[in-house]
């Protein structure tokens, strides 16, 4: 199984890599299509866990993602190729683009592409919320959906409000603040699993 | 002997940028700057700016793509791998300890309920690139009717994402030549 396994993931990156526009935050509907819908590797809530994770370790949000699916799915070997195929789509375009840079920047034809994928990428973005909220956010047993929407308010003020010396708080820090409460909820028995 | 020199010292300088910088590509463009035109002179602040507006307008991470185009102009494609690989080979070694403890552990108590907090934070996480996406993103009816096409698309399950994607970039590039011709 292994060999089709890596060619399996180095191709889903790569199609991750090559959609993913304007970085690395509107990334999770096309991780969630390759990697749930396509073939089914994991459940939709344990891409959010490795999502979350990977938001909070150093480097680039995609990568860090494909690597730990690519782990979860075939070791080391998994991590490599699926971060490798992520990777390639920017380094062959980049490559190439990076000599004739002023043409490109200046391309009336990536310019138009542009002013129709940041609507569409917040579109898909705006889907993943909306389809999330439509599953009632998610934890299924009903006493545990209180506890949840707090912790999710909290995140999002901070997120969005909560600002250190002007800049916008790691979400490193908010990750780590909601894992402790989760902790902390759960041993007092608010939250049952 | 040179090249090689110039290539390693490539790899060192974005092993540091891409190991110590939390928070995706926007968080890394600063240091990528100072790093490429303060610290080593690869590039002048002109030829940064313009690197800038091409890795945002190149698909993939936005950091990884500044590294490979730092790399082209220094040392051509070798450069440019060796740039994007030094970017990614110390979070990956994060990832890999990471996925290794969430592997044995994830069955324990104590995980599940970070998890339970995690898992709030991530939802939170969904809804503040949305908010963050949508200023830039959303300027125009133009662009208003292409972020509703894809919300309902994609709500719906009419079409897989990439397909939204390819089709709102080419309504709008022909919208745009369109537009420049009248």
């Amino acid at each position: 199984m292994k060999p089709q396994t890596l060619l399996h993931l180095f191709i889903t990156f790569f199609m991750v890599g090559l959609f993913t526009f304007g970085g690395g935050k509107a990334s999770l509907p096309l991780v969630m299509d390759g990697a749930v819908h396509n073939h089914g590797w994991l459940t939709y809530e344990v891409v959010l866990d490795i999502w979350g994770v990977a938001n909070s370790l150093p480097g680039a949000v995609v990568v860090n993602t494909a690597g730990f699916i690519g782990y979860l799915q075939a070791g080391v070997l998994g991590l490599i190729a699926a971060s490798l195929g992520t990777i390639m789509p920017s380094l062959i375009l980049v490559s190439v683009a990076a000599y004739f840079i002023q043409k490109v920047n200046k391309s009336r034809v990536i310019k138009g592409a542009f002013y129709g994928l940041a609507p569409a990428t917040t579109g898909i973005i705006t889907a993943a919320a909306v389809s999330m909220f439509m599953d009632g956010l998610m934890p299924l047993e009903l006493n545990n959906s209180l506890p949840f929407s707090i912790l999710f308010v909290l995140s999002l003020y901070a997120m969005l409000f909560v600002k250190r010396r002007g800049k916008a708080i790691n979400p490193l820090l908010v990750v780590l603040v909601m894992a402790v409460l989760g902790i902390a909820l759960g041993y007092a028995g608010i939250i049952e699993r | 002997m040179k090249t090689f020199k110039n290539l390693a010292k490539l790899y060192v300088t974005f092993l540091k940028i891409g190991g110590f910088t939390v928070g995706g590509g926007y968080a890394m463009i600063p240091v990528i700057r100072r790093e490429a035109v303060e610290t080593h002179g690869w590039v002048n602040a002109d030829e940064m700016t313009n690197i800038i507006t091409l890795s945002q307008s190149m698909p993939g991470a936005i950091g990884i793509n500044a590294a490979a185009a730092v790399g082209t102009k220094v040392a051509g494609i070798p450069g440019a791998v060796v740039c994007a690989l030094g970017m990614i080979t110390l979070p990956l070694v994060m990832v890999f300890a990471v996925a290794l403890a969430f592997e044995q552990f994830s069955d324990l108590d104590a995980v599940r309920f970070a998890f339970f907090g995690i898992r709030a934070a991530v939802a939170a996480m969904i809804f503040y690139a949305m908010v963050k996406l949508f200023k830039p993103g959303v300027k125009d009816w133009f662009q208003g009717a292409l972020f509703a096409g894809s919300v309902l698309l994609m709500v719906f399950d009419v079409l897989r994402v990439q397909f939204v994607l390819l089709i709102a970039a080419a309504i709008a590039i022909a919208f745009s030549l369109i537009r420049r011709k009248s």
